[in-house]
């Protein structure tokens, strides 16, 4: 069910673009993130010692994600390690319901685009606009909130130790 | 304890050296001009893989043939009053190929890619095919943006609605008593219009004007049409014109799109 998870939320971040607005200005509140809610699900499946196959997981995802979808290599594998290692400070220290699971997933998806925004600014390739970076934020949440619960909903039914 | 520490160190000397080589990568995948042969390769074999997974979105499809054949008329169409004029100066001057003289090659859009700011697509033609970077990409509504990369099977392509501040296409602009030239410099995505800087402040254009691609520097044909002016803004000082263009485009509903090939010989 895990692999099927991963493979599901690579495949559909770049078809859903195709079939979702993804223009300035026009996004729709079913802007797809599914990798970003894949990474923060995981790290129960990665326990004790398998920590370090998750770093490693995360990183060939972030690399994959990059010949696929961006085509600036090594960006995702920085912004996905970074909201790795937030997954994992999560996971560890909050206990993790159906309320605070929509909130993180917020946040997450807030680091992300913040991160990615001050990467194209930094190398002087877009210039700042904070309007922008809220816009695109806003748009994000919703389809990817309900992701996150479906997920959450099904991994808990499926596999009780699931925390 | 010392073999402790030594091993330590040890780890810490290869984290920052795989931190430096990532960085690095990052920072030459940000400012290299065109795919590397290992991005290259990774790039096709990716491409494959995509074509698979998309292929029952776009089997179904008959807006395919159509959408294609459109976009290619349409175009021939804008240019059509030049094309008696083209062969008339060609047959005198003897040239081989002018600006406006183009090959199209149609391509399906694969998908959007995920980095937002920079508004890129990927398209399923590439040097295979014959495509170069800076070609430019149209539909049956006009321009939508310029080649930015190429692999052996996929290009990227840059839209014009980047916010990109490295990209910029040079345009003419149809007035009542002539010709202008200006800059198209992004996309205003509070009034969802393209915005075009550096006009003239004694140009006289007027709403409805038509834009199209100057051809100036040789880098694009000549003549393919952009949209139309929807408002003209003096800037606070009076020292040039801003215009804001309205495309008949769909960004968001960009499936199949032409390359324009310069015929070089």
């Amino acid at each position: 069910m895990m692999y099927i998870f991963i493979i599901f939320s690579f495949l559909f971040d770049g078809i859903l673009t195709n079939f979702f607005p993804f223009f300035q200005g026009t996004l729709s509140l079913f802007t797809p993130y599914l990798s970003i809610v894949c990474i923060f699900l995981l790290p129960p499946f990665f326990r004790k010692e398998k920590e370090k196959r998750y770093i490693w997981f995360v990183a060939i995802y972030g690399i994959l994600y990059d010949i696929f979808y961006t085509n600036i290599w090594m960006s995702h594998v920085i912004l996905f390690l970074e909201i790795a290692y937030f997954s994992k400070l999560i996971w560890k220290n909050v206990e993790l319901n159906y309320i605070t699971i929509p909130i993180f997933t917020a946040i997450l998806i807030g680091v992300y685009h913040f991160s990615y925004f001050s990467l194209f600014v930094f190398f002087h390739r877009i210039s700042f606009s904070i309007e922008s970076l809220l816009y695109l934020w806003g748009h994000s949440l919703l389809f990817n909130i309900i992701d996150a619960e479906l997920f959450y909903f099904l991994f808990h039914k499926r596999f009780p130790k699931y925390q | 304890m010392f073999s402790k520490k030594k091993k330590r160190w040890k780890k810490r000397l290869y984290v920052g050296i795989l931190c430096f080589f990532v960085f690095s990568f990052l920072v030459y995948s940000f400012f290299s001009p065109d795919f590397s042969k290992m991005e290259s390769f990774l790039k096709d074999v990716s491409i494959v893989v995509q074509k698979i997974v998309l292929f029952p979105f776009t089997v179904l499809n008959t807006e395919k043939d159509q959408t294609m054949t459109e976009s290619y008329i349409i175009q021939k169409n804008i240019n059509t009053h030049l094309e008696e004029e083209i062969q008339d100066l060609k047959k005198l001057l003897e040239l081989n190929h002018t600006l406006t003289e183009y090959t199209p090659i149609n391509a399906m859009v694969l998908s959007r890619n995920r980095s937002y700011w920079l508004q890129t697509c990927t398209i399923d033609q590439g040097k295979k095919a014959g495509l170069q970077k800076d070609m430019l990409v149209i539909t049956n509504e006009g321009l939508i943006g310029k080649i930015s990369k190429v692999s052996y099977l996929s290009s990227e392509v840059t839209l014009i609605t980047t916010n990109d501040i490295n990209q910029k296409i040079s345009v003419s602009i149809a007035g009542p008593l002539g010709e202008s030239y200006a800059i198209l410099n992004g996309y205003d995505s509070k009034k969802g219009l393209l915005k075009i800087v550096g006009v003239d402040k004694d140009a006289s254009l007027e709403e409805g004007s038509t834009l199209t691609t100057s051809g100036l520097g040789g880098m694009y044909p000549r003549g393919i049409y952009i949209g139309k002016v929807k408002e003209v803004q003096e800037d606070k000082y009076n020292l040039s014109k801003t215009l804001y263009v309205e495309s008949k485009q769909d960004f968001n509903k960009i499936h199949y799109v032409t390359v324009l090939k310069e015929k070089t010989s």
